[in-house]
């Protein structure tokens, strides 16, 4: 009974630990916070051309891209860094399926988006390259259930979103309805973000835990 | 004269639990105790997914405290099975550990043997095979 209780708690441990070694910069997806924030302010920043909007405008990408430095420099200060093999990154970044999701993708969006909800070719595109970055991590099964589920569930919020309000306004001027879809994606892209982070605290706390029981 | 002459022979009687312990045992004892001590085989698993990490992250980890981990990675090391690198990146040391080629066998080895085991836990006494040292070519218990 014993053994069996060591092998399972081993195993949950060797999982735990492997996840965070093969997806610690993956986690600190919350650098992207100013860029997300840009997302959903996207109505307010991009509605008109004022010049007070663009000052606004460059103010917030300055902000971003500072935010971007400070909290990279923070994780590797805090989470530390590894360093993957060629092989891994290589399965993290271009597996098989996601080529073979993409060609479906690209077809579909072609032959049917085109005729059925007049998609314009930009957010065509667009929403291919964020489709296929959902993908990537939906599709890695070194990734736990819940953090699939989530990517699932965002981006089909993201999708379904689009769609919907898209439909409203399909005029190719930038309006906010038009714009909407950008910040519900922004929301959802920060909620993945902060799940992200969330997991990788927890990870580290586990280990934690499990120095005291040593 | 009795019609089934094998009757007359002794019934092979199942493995009793006391052997089935004696098993177990033995198996435990096999495993690589370099490996097994919990501290290191956390180090050993973080550094077997990846190519190579900083010390940073293997302390935040596993979890250990910065002393204990430094003592732990230097067995480790003295056992060929990681290498420590140690750099100055932006005026700051930066210590680096990978895992070996004879450390990543090792314990793909280990683990192999503890799926073995809990293999020989869950199987019922009555069909569990019995463990023989001179067979199976196991590794002999080692000192930590």
């Amino acid at each position: 009974m014993l053994a069996s209780a060591t092998c399972e708690t081993e195993r949950f441990g060797e999982e735990r630990l492997r996840f965070l070694a093969l997806h610690v910069h993956d986690l600190q997806s919350f650098k992207w916070l100013g860029f997300e924030m840009g997302l959903i302010c996207s109505p307010v920043l991009t509605l008109n051309s004022h010049r007070e909007n663009q000052w606004l405008f460059g103010v917030f990408l300055l902000l971003s891209l500072a935010w971007l430095f400070f909290f990279r420099s923070y994780g590797r200060r805090k989470f530390g860094r590894t360093r993957l093999s060629r092989l891994e990154r290589l399965r993290q970044q271009c597996p098989s399926t996601l080529i073979v999701a993409f060609i479906f993708l690209f077809a579909f969006s072609h032959f049917i988006s085109r005729y059925y909800y007049h998609v314009r070719n930009d957010d065509l595109y667009g929403g291919m390259l964020i489709i296929v970055g959902f993908l990537r991590r939906m599709l890695d099964t070194t990734n736990p259930l819940a953090r699939r589920g989530a990517y699932t569930a965002g981006l089909a919020a993201s999708v379904g979103c689009y769609l919907w309000l898209g439909q409203l306004s399909a005029s190719p001027e930038r309006d906010w309805r038009y714009l909407l879809p950008l910040s519900m994606f922004g929301v959802v892209l920060l909620l993945l973000s902060s799940m992200d982070l969330y997991l990788l605290y927890k990870g580290i706390q586990a280990g934690e835990c499990a120095d005291v029981e040593r | 004269m009795p019609k089934d002459p094998l009757s007359i022979l002794p019934v092979p009687m199942p493995p009793s639990e006391t052997e089935k312990q004696e098993d177990i045992s033995l198996m435990v004892a096999e495993l690589n105790r370099m490996i097994h001590e919990p501290a290191r085989l956390a180090i050993l698993t973080v550094l077997s997914a990846c190519e190579s990490a900083d010390f940073t992250f293997v302390r935040t980890a596993t979890g250990l405290t910065a002393g204990n981990l430094s003592v732990q990675i230097t067995r480790l090391e003295e056992a060929g099975l990681v290498t420590i690198e140690k750099v100055i990146e932006k005026k700051r040391p930066l210590t680096t550990v990978s895992l070996t080629s004879k450390g990543r066998g090792e314990l793909s080895e280990y683990w192999r043997g503890m799926e073995q085991l809990r293999e020989q836990v869950r199987m019922p006494a009555a069909v569990r095979p019995k463990k023989r040292r001179a067979r199976t070519g196991a590794l002999r218990p080692q000192r930590a």
